[in-house]
């Protein structure tokens, strides 16, 4: 009985791999029915926990509690809905700034924005999804920026209102960049930085602007930091995107 | 015990949806340590559906293969 118990839980496990595998063809073949949905689902999560938590942080309640236990009892529930109010309003602040950086960026390029709807931090790929898809005109390969013009990355996969972006700077891959008309390869490492190499001698400073290779308008990254004495042969190069992904909530997709 | 295979599944996928990678790889290695997990397998193959540009090979989705698979031996030497 012991051993039939053991057959069975193994029996299980096997079924259960099968199964995964065949989710992973399936959804490969008929380019995304299953994890379309998926998605969206977690999306949809993640949209409702950002909100609350974002709610929760900005209003102070945590930081404040002890020294609201103290105050007069008769002011508390004035003294919340206050808060809830000027967090309300930065909140919706912070997003029509974004929004007026977005309608500048409108001005010169086409293209439509959208909200980023997933954390850019729990992807293993560095990868993120928006609320805009194939309806909205997106194509894979489109180019995605912040509202200050930086580019963020590409569309890599699009499904009828939902789109995958992967960073410029996810971890393992190359970009042909340029700074100061110089052209170099940076490799990224994940949350928005990347490494380079350059010539010894070459005037790089902390604050130079990186540019993408055939793309001298949207700016890539800035040097943070650079490394390399006289005695080395090149200059390493230590570059971030000025933007961070966790903070912003709107993208702006150029078409 | 149930309830903590259940509270390790469930950390590892709001792990996964809202904050880092490595809390369902922590939930993968887990639940294969202690169980002859499927839910491990579910796991790996949702942070794929999620995050998985095309054309990526499916790392999650192995490695969670593989840890289950891996593990089996040791699981039975030590807990059975």
């Amino acid at each position: 009985m012991y051993r039939d118990n053991n057959r069975r839980q193994r029996r299980v496990l096997l079924l259960a791999t099968i199964l995964v595998v065949l989710l992973l063809a399936v959804d490969h073949l008929s380019d995304g029915a299953i994890r379309t949905p998926v998605r969206a689902f977690g999306s949809t999560l993640w949209s409702v926990v950002h909100n609350v938590s974002m709610r929760i942080s900005g209003s102070g309640f945590l930081a404040t509690r002890a020294g609201l236990a103290r105050e007069n009892q008769s002011l508390k529930a004035q003294i919340a809905a206050m808060q809830e109010r000027i967090v309300e309003v930065g909140a919706r602040e912070s997003h029509m700034r974004q929004i007026e950086e977005s309608a500048r960026l409108a001005a010169a390029i086409p293209g439509i924005t959208a909200q980023i709807v997933s954390s850019s931090a729990a992807s293993p790929y560095g990868t993120f999804s928006i609320s805009a898809g194939a309806s909205d005109g997106l194509e894979r390969g489109a180019r995605v920026l912040s509202t200050s013009g930086f580019v963020l990355g590409h569309i890599v996969d699009v499904s009828a209102h939902q789109s995958l972006v992967e960073e410029l700077f996810a971890s393992g891959k190359k970009i042909e960049a340029m700074i100061r008309e110089r052209p170099f390869s940076l490799a990224g490492s994940g949350g928005g930085n990347a490494t380079g190499e350059l010539p010894r001698g070459t005037p790089i400073e902390k604050g130079d602007i990186v540019f993408a290779r055939g793309d001298g308008t949207h700016a890539i990254a800035v040097v943070g930091h650079t490394e390399g004495g006289p005695s080395s042969a090149s200059v390493k190069v230590y570059a971030r995107t000025p933007v961070n992904l966790e903070t912003i909530s709107l993208v702006y997709i150029a078409q | 015990m149930q309830w903590i295979r259940a509270a390790i599944c469930t950390a590892g996928l709001l792990g996964g949806l809202l904050f880092s990678p490595i809390l369902p790889a922590v939930g993968i290695l887990l639940l294969s340590l202690r169980w002859r997990a499927f839910e491990a397998l579910f796991l790996g193959v949702l942070m794929d559906l999620l995050y998985l540009p095309p054309s990526h090979v499916p790392l999650f989705t192995l490695g969670a293969i593989a840890t289950v698979w891996l593990l089996e031996p040791i699981r039975n030497e030590f807990l059975t």
